[in-house]
C-alpha cells in the first residue's frame, strides 16, 4: 500500500527547494564580483537576473510553503533529486543570458554537466566566452563536486535535524563527523585547502609556460575547479591540448585523482590515520582497475604504433585514461582521435575505466570503486563457498575507514545500484546507435554521460537530437544521484497518482 | 579536531595543519606512485611489444 | 603456452606499426598551396600526416612563448569570422583551432588575441601539420613555417543592454515585496504565540 503525499509533504519539499535554490543564487555572486572586476557589464546583468531570480523563488517558497515539521527520509530523497532539476533550471539563467546557447534545453544541459561534474559541453564559441561566464562554468562544477545539498547544508540548514536525511540523498552517505554540519564544513575546508595549494602550483605552471600572471591566475583557479571536482571543463575548447604543457598535465593529473578520492579518505588520512590510504578498498581499486585498463591501453597503442614514445604514450595514454577512470574528462587531445588515432581496444579500456569510474562519497561518478571492491569481493566469497565444506561460515569483509562485513543485503544493495549504471549506459548507447551514430561513438558517449565523466568521442554537440540531450540529462542527473532519490521522486509521482489518501502520515 | 585549553590552542594548531599538509604530501605520493606503476608497465608492454 | 604464440604476433604488429609511422614520415609536401581548414585537418589526420599544409584564421586566447618559440591557437570556425558576441549566428559547434608552434618572432607580429573583449588577428600560417608531434608529447600541431598577419583584429563593441536591467529592476521589486510579507508573517506569528 502506498500512501498519497499529504499537502503538507508537498509543502516541506518546497521549502526545502527554496533553501537550496538560494544556495544557488548565493554562489551566483561570485561570478558576479568576477564580472564586475573585468569590466564585463552585460554578464554583470546576466548574473543580477539569475540571483534577484533565485531569491524571489526562495521567498515565493518560505511564503506559501512555512510547516512546522521536521523532515523525513522520503522528503529529504525528494528535496535532494527534486531540488538538482530545480537548481539547473534556475543556474541556466545567466548561461542562457550569455547569449552562446541555441536554447533553454542546451543551458540546462551544460548546467546538469556542471553540477553533476560530467563536462559535456554545447555551449557554442566558447574561446570568445566573457570571464564572468567562464568562472561561472567552473565554479559550477566545484560547488556540484562537494554536492549542491552539501553547500545549502553548511549555510542554510543549520540545527535541523533532518539535514542528515538530506544530505545522505545526495548520494553521500558517509559522516566524517557525527554531526552532519560539521561534516559539511570539513568537506569544505579539505577542498579549499586543496583549492589554494593547487590553484597556486598550477598558476606558476602556467606562467612558466608563458601566460600573462592575470589571465594564468584565473586559469589556474578554473583548471583547479574542473580538474579537482572531476568536471573536466576548461576555459578554451581545445581543453588541456590547449596548454601544451607536461607541467601542467602533471599538476591536473594529481589534482583529479586525489579529487575522486573520497572524502572520508581525506579527512582520515589528514587528521592521522595516514595507512588508511594503503588499506583503503577504494584506493586499492582504482590502482588496480587503473593499471588493468593501462594494460590495455598499452596493447592498443602498441597496435595502433602512431604513439610511439614513453612520454607519448604517458602524455596521450594514460592521462587520458586516468582523466576517464577519475570520471573527469579533461583530455589532451581532438575529440576526433579517441576514434581515428586510438584505436577500438584503447577506446574500449577507456571506456570500460569510465563506467568504473571514481570513488564514493567523492567528486567523481560511475560504478564507484568502493562498489567494484563490494562486488568482487562477494564474488570470491562465494567461490570460496562452493570449494569449503558445507559447515563452514565464510565471511569477506572490505577495509573502508573501518573493516565492512559483506552480509547480503549490502551485496543486494549494491548489485541493484551496479545493474541500474549498466542499464542507463546501455540505453543511452542504444539510443545513440539507434539515431545513426557509430556504435562504439554512441556506447563510449553514453557512458561518459552517466558515469559523469565527459570525454565525448564527437557525438554530443549542440545538433544532437533533442531527445538525446534530454535522456543524457536525466543520465547524468541519476547516475550522479547514485539513483536513490531518483527512485524516490519516481515513487512520489506515482503515489500522487495512485495512491491511497490518508489524512496522518 | 577538539579545541584544547587555551594555552594549548597555538601549538595545537600548527600540529592540525602540520597534519593537513602531510596529509597532502601522502595523497600525492600516492598518485606518483601509481602513476610510477603504470608508466613501468606501459614500458614493458612496449618493450616486449617492439 | 598462449603467450609464446602472441607475443611473435604482436612483434610482427609492432614492426608493421613503425614501418607505418616511418613511411608516413617521408612523405613530401603537397597541400602547401591552398589552405586546409582545420575541420579537414582533424577528421583526416591520416591524410595530412608530416605534410606542409596552409591554414587562415583568427589567433586565440594567449600567446605563449617558450624560449625560442611559440605557442598559438588558431581557430578557422564561423566564430573566427564573426563571433556570438558580435552578432554572429550559432553554428551548431563550439570552436574548431589548433595549436601552432611558431617561432617567436612570427608569434611578436600577432597584436590582438581573440576573447569576450577583442576579435583576434587573423593569421595564414603555413608549416607542417603532425598528427602526433614526437617533438611535443604526441600532441596534434602545425610547426609553422611562414606567418602572416591578414587582418588586424579589433575590439567587439557590447552595447549595455537594457532589456535586462528591467528585469533586474522587476525582479528587486518582487523581492523588497515578497520579503515585506514574510517580515510581517513571522512578526503575526510571534504576536499569536
Amino acid at each position: 500500500m502506498i500512501f498519497r503525499p499529504s499537502r503538507e509533504d508537498m509543502k516541506l519539499i518546497g521549502w526545502g527547494i527554496g533553501r537550496v535554490i538560494l544556495g544557488i543564487g548565493i554562489i551566483m555572486t561570485v561570478p558576479l564580483v568576477v564580472a564586475v572586476v573585468s569590466t564585463e557589464w552585460n554578464v554583470v546583468l546576466d548574473f543580477l537576473v539569475g540571483i534577484t531570480a533565485c531569491v524571489t523563488f526562495w521567498l515565493v517558497a518560505e511564503n506559501t510553503c512555512h510547516v512546522k515539521k521536521d523532515l523525513t527520509w522520503f522528503h529529504g530523497l525528494i528535496v535532494a533529486s527534486a531540488g538538482w532539476l530545480f537548481a539547473m533550471g534556475f543556474g541556466a539563467i545567466p548561461h542562457f543570458l550569455s547569449g552562446h546557447f541555441k536554447s533553454y534545453l542546451d543551458a540546462c544541459f551544460d548546467l546538469m554537466s556542471g553540477y553533476t561534474t560530467t563536462g559535456l559541453y554545447l555551449l557554442q564559441d566558447l574561446d570568445h566566452v566573457a570571464y564572468g561566464t567562464n568562472m561561472w562554468r567552473h565554479l559550477l562544477s566545484y560547488a556540484g563536486g562537494q554536492g549542491i545539498i552539501v553547500i545549502a547544508l553548511t549555510f542554510l540548514f543549520a540545527g535541523t535535524a533532518g539535514a542528515f536525511k538530506i544530505y545522505a540523498s545526495e548520494g553521500k552517505e558517509e559522516k566524517l563527523l557525527p554531526n552532519v554540519i560539521r561534516t559539511a564544513r570539513a568537506i569544505w575546508m579539505i577542498s579549499l585547502t586543496y583549492l589554494v595549494v593547487g590553484s597556486f602550483f598550477l598558476w606558476l605552471g602556467l606562467m612558466w609556460g608563458g601566460m600573462a600572471p592575470g589571465r594564468g591566475f584565473l586559469h589556474s583557479v578554473w583548471l583547479f575547479m574542473g580538474a579537482w571536482s572531476t568536471g573536466g571543463f576548461a576555459p578554451q575548447s581545445l581543453n588541456l591540448l590547449y596548454y601544451h604543457s607536461f607541467i601542467i598535465e602533471m599538476i591536473t593529473l594529481g589534482i583529479f585523482v586525489i579529487g575522486s578520492f573520497n572524502f572520508a579518505l581525506h579527512y582520515s588520512v589528514w587528521t592521522g590515520r595516514r595507512t588508511e590510504v594503503f588499506k583503503n578498498i577504494e584506493v586499492r581499486s582504482f590502482a588496480i582497475t587503473s593499471l588493468i585498463a593501462t594494460f590495455m591501453l598499452s596493447i592498443g597503442f602498441g597496435k595502433m604504433g602512431l604513439y610511439t614514445s614513453l612520454t607519448e604514450f604517458f602524455r596521450k595514454g594514460f592521462y587520458n585514461l586516468v582523466s576517464g577512470h577519475t570520471t573527469t574528462g579533461n583530455s589532451t587531445v581532438f575529440s576526433t582521435s579517441f576514434f581515428g588515432e586510438f584505436g577500438f581496444i584503447a577506446m574500449c579500456a577507456i571506456t570500460i575505466a569510465m563506467a568504473i569510474g571514481a570513488s564514493a562519497c567523492s567528486t567523481g561518478g560511475g560504478l564507484k570503486g568502493l562498489r567494484m571492491g563490494i562486488f568482487t569481493k562477494s564474488l570470491w566469497g562465494d567461490i570460496r563457498r562452493l570449494v569449503s565444506p558445507e559447515s563452514s561460515v565464510i565471511m569477506e569483509k572490505v577495509h573502508h575507514v573501518h573493516d565492512i562485513w559483506l552480509d547480503d543485503a549490502l551485496v543486494k544493495g549494491t548489485m541493484l545500484i551496479i545493474i541500474s549504471y549498466v542499464v542507463i549506459y546501455s540505453v543511452g548507447g542504444l539510443l545513440g546507435t539507434i539515431y545513426g551514430y557509430s556504435p562504439s561513438v554512441a556506447f563510449f558517449d553514453a557512458t561518459s554521460a552517466g558515469s559523469n565523466t565527459g570525454l565525448s568521442a564527437g557525438l554530443t554537440t549542440p545538433l544532437m537530437p533533442a531527445l538525446l540531450k534530454v535522456y543524457y540529462i536525466f543520465e547524468m542527473w541519476a547516475g550522479r544521484l547514485e539513483f536513490m532519490s531518483v527512485f524516490a521522486l519516481f515513487g512520489m509521482g506515482i503515489a500522487l497518482v495512485k495512491g491511497r489518501r490518508t489524512g496522518t502520515r | 579536531m577538539e579545541e584544547g585549553i587555551s594555552r594549548g590552542n597555538e601549538q595545537s594548531r600548527w600540529r592540525r595543519w602540520g597534519g593537513y599538509a602531510l596529509g597532502i604530501l601522502i595523497e600525492s605520493a600516492t598518485v606518483i606512485a601509481i602513476s610510477l606503476a603504470a608508466l613501468l608497465l606501459m614500458f614493458l608492454i612496449k618493450a616486449i611489444m617492439t | 603456452m598462449k603467450k609464446r604464440a602472441t607475443l611473435p604476433a604482436f612483434f610482427l604488429l609492432a614492426l608493421l606499426a613503425v614501418s607505418h609511422v616511418t613511411n608516413l614520415f617521408a612523405a613530401p609536401a603537397a597541400f602547401a598551396n591552398e589552405t586546409v581548414t582545420i575541420e579537414e585537418l582533424v577528421s583526416d589526420m591520416k591524410k595530412y600526416d608530416g605534410k606542409e599544409v596552409t591554414i587562415e584564421g583568427e589567433a586565440i586566447g594567449d600567446v605563449m612563448v617558450r624560449g625560442e618559440y611559440a605557442w598559438i591557437t588558431v581557430n578557422d570556425d564561423a566564430y573566427s569570422k564573426r563571433s556570438l558576441e558580435e552578432g554572429g549566428d550559432f553554428a551548431g559547434y563550439s570552436n574548431i583551432g589548433i595549436g601552432v608552434w611558431v617561432p617567436k618572432q612570427y608569434a611578436e607580429s600577432i597584436n590582438l588575441a581573440g576573447g569576450y573583449k577583442v576579435a583576434g588577428d587573423h593569421v595564414r600560417v603555413t608549416g607542417i601539420f603532425n598528427r602526433a608531434c614526437h617533438e611535443h608529447g604526441g600532441d596534434t600541431d602545425i610547426h609553422a613555417d611562414s606567418l602572416e598577419v591578414t587582418r588586424s583584429g579589433h575590439e567587439i563593441p557590447h552595447g549595455f543592454q537594457y532589456g535586462k536591467l528591467l528585469a533586474v529592476i522587476i525582479l528587486a521589486c518582487a523581492i523588497a515585496f515578497l520579503w515585506n510579507l514574510r517580515r510581517s508573517k513571522i512578526k503575526r506569528g510571534k504576536h499569536e504565540v
